[in-house]
């Protein structure tokens, strides 16, 4: 009896303890639709943008490391997992290179750089806190060898470019998200980003989990560059 | 000005188990055993020897298992694991003192041992193993806190014996985790025939080091709860797959021991003793195997801590079921722990949490991954 005793004593201390995390990570996505600022967003000053919401960083050794910025995460929220291309796979600027995946929303990223891919970021999943810590540096997704930089790098965007760029993207995701520029599409449509945003802000985490598949299209192809 | 910490459930729970364990604790040294243990001269040994002595030392199997692997194997991809396995370790023994000290009636004779030598006792072996391997430990972790001081001498002093230190901790390890099956080798007609077994000392052995594995394991993951430290998951996946090697060794020869004492049939027997043995290989070895040879159990985080969980709950049983469950019927006498001995045992183990999250929080116990140090610094420009 005295082993069951200890055996109850600690799975119950361990279930007790998942049921409050379940509760705290609801609280958590409640807290998160808080509205976020222009000042949430950050722009390193030695990362290169690409239009496609990914960015590049030149290594020491000439790769480079590829990952999502912080305005594709926002929009994400919870990451639950990455479908990498294959190790060895050449990747073409342009090119569909891995997806991820949010709840039941799947988004498209393309590749910001021809090159091989020569290495994934398992840590993306396994470690998600220290990831969104440090998105720019550890929350890389690929490391390519690039083939074409000097060619590829002519279409992104750093520093200052990166930062006025990185405003108009946001004033456009404004006014996708407040239906402004959805006129083409079905007026039944309920955007839900939508009501949500008219009382002034305009962007919130996880903004992806409450778009229909239609918008979850349209901002594939208008934010992330993907062809139909 | 004074900082209040913020009220939260687990907060509150320590707070109730730290004011009950003091209160037992004032007891028990004022008033002695009787008032707050069932413990009878029938039944000397219950829960604090079992569960905070027995089992304890084997849960702390991970600290020689990752120092074998990082100082001796020179597999230097878990190094990254090693600190808090050690600090795990080093803890964990100090507690199995600390449960030591309250279970001994004449506890401020504790030193004996080391006066009196009795080397024909199986005791005095593990007494001076424990002893001889939390100084080891005390020494591995004093580099942690050395580098933390910015100590660099003594620091340096240390590292030139780390390796002669890992060597003697794995010795002393070995030693140790199997005598305490061996203490139960002088009760072959008292201890039930599924557990009593002149193998007894290298089924503690080995079900230490899965146990080690595992907890190293679980350890991650406490630290990513509590305290937002990363999980190393390739390592632990390779702990886990050389824990799948160790699990299959284990549970072969315990077949192998039990039908070649003829009492393999016992265990369908419905014996609550032939029961709890079932249970016990079941949650022990069994059902964690099965988890971890499916690749994707194996490579997920969720896989990972429910088969170690499973690993660490049947080692308990094992223990408990060996040191209390399988003694009780030829003792002639019934055993169930007092509210006092829970008490003080859920105190000593709580307190061992906080001596962990104290010492990570103010010593270089965690590693930060090498990837950091080659990130370019970042300049933010706030838009």
């Amino acid at each position: 009896m005295v082993a069951i005793m200890v055996a109850i004593t600690i799975i119950g201390f361990v279930v007790l303890d998942l049921v409050l995390q379940a509760v705290r990570k609801k609280e958590e996505i409640a807290e998160k639709q808080v509205e976020l600022e222009f000042s949430d967003f950050r722009v390193p000053m030695a990362t290169f943008f690409y239009p496609g919401h990914t960015w590049v960083n030149i290594l020491p050794t000439g790769d480079v490391h590829v990952g999502l910025d912080d305005f594709s995460r926002k929009v994400i929220g919870n990451i639950e997992h990455i479908e990498f291309p294959k190790e060895g796979r050449m990747l073409k600027q342009g090119e569909s290179a891995f997806t991820v995946k949010s709840g039941s929303k799947t988004l498209t990223f393309l590749s910001p750089v021809d090159g091989e891919v020569i290495g994934i970021n398992r840590m993306m999943l396994s470690n998600p806190a220290e990831v969104s810590r440090n998105a720019y540096g550890s929350g890389w997704v690929l490391n390519l060898k690039p083939t074409n930089l000097s060619v590829n790098l002519k279409a992104m965007k750093i520093a200052e470019d990166a930062v006025a760029w990185l405003k108009v993207e946001l004033r456009r995701f404004r006014e996708f998200a407040l239906g402004e520029n959805l006129q083409h599409i079905k007026d039944e449509l309920q955007y839900e980003v939508g009501r949500t945003s008219q009382d002034g802000g305009f962007l919130t985490e996880g903004m992806l989990g409450r778009m229909d598949e239609e918008a979850v299209k349209y901002f594939e192809k208008e934010f992330l560059g993907r062809k139909e | 000005m004074v900082r209040i910490p913020k009220i939260t459930f687990w907060r509150i729970i320590i707070a109730v188990i730290m004011v009950l364990g003091i209160y037992y604790t004032v007891i028990r040294y004022t008033q002695g055993l009787g008032a707050v243990t069932n413990l009878s001269d029938q039944y000397p040994w219950g829960l604090w020897v079992a569960f905070d002595v027995i089992t304890g030392v084997g849960l702390a199997a991970g600290g020689f298992l990752i120092a074998l692997t990082v100082y001796i194997f020179r597999i230097d991809n878990y190094k990254p694991i090693l600190r808090p396995a050690i600090l795990t370790g080093f803890l964990g023994y100090t507690l199995v003192a600390v449960g030591l000290l309250y279970d001994l009636g004449k506890w401020f004779d504790i030193w004996h041992a080391i006066i009196f030598w009795n080397p024909r006792s199986v005791m005095f072996e593990v007494a001076w193993c424990v002893m001889l391997y939390l100084t080891v430990l005390a020494l591995e972790f004093s580099t942690v806190v050395f580098e933390g001081l910015k100590w660099k001498r003594l620091n340096q002093l240390i590292h030139m014996l780390i390796i002669p230190l890992a060597i003697f901790g794995v010795i002393l390890s070995t030693l140790h985790q199997s005598s305490l099956g061996s203490l139960f080798l002088i009760v072959p007609a008292k201890l039930y025939t599924l557990w009593y077994s002149p193998l007894l000392p290298l089924f503690f052995f080995i079900s230490a080091v899965s146990v080690g594995f595992a907890m190293v394991t679980f350890e991650s993951f406490l630290s990513r709860r509590f305290l937002g430290k990363g999980i190393e998951l390739n390592l632990l996946n390779g702990l886990a797959r050389v824990n799948v090697l160790v699990m299959i060794f284990y549970l072969t020869i315990k077949i192998w021991d039990l039908a070649g004492r003829g009492v393999l049939g016992d265990v369908l027997s419905t014996r609550f003793e032939s029961i709890m043995f079932d249970i016990e290989t079941l949650v022990q070895v069994i059902i964690p195997l099965v988890l971890l040879l499916i690749p994707a159990v194996r490579t997920s985080t969720k896989g990972l801590f429910v088969s170690s969980l499973f690993v660490i709950v049947g080692f308990i049983m094992n223990r408990l079921d060996v040191a209390i469950t399988g003694i009780e019927a030829s003792s002639g006498a019934h055993y169930f722990p007092a509210f006092g001995e829970i008490a003080i045992s859920i105190f000593i183990v709580t307190i061992g949490f906080l001596a962990f999250a104290f010492l990570a929080k103010h010593f270089p116990v965690f590693i930060e991954p090498k990837e950091n140090e080659e990130e370019p610094v970042e300049i933010v420009h706030d838009i």
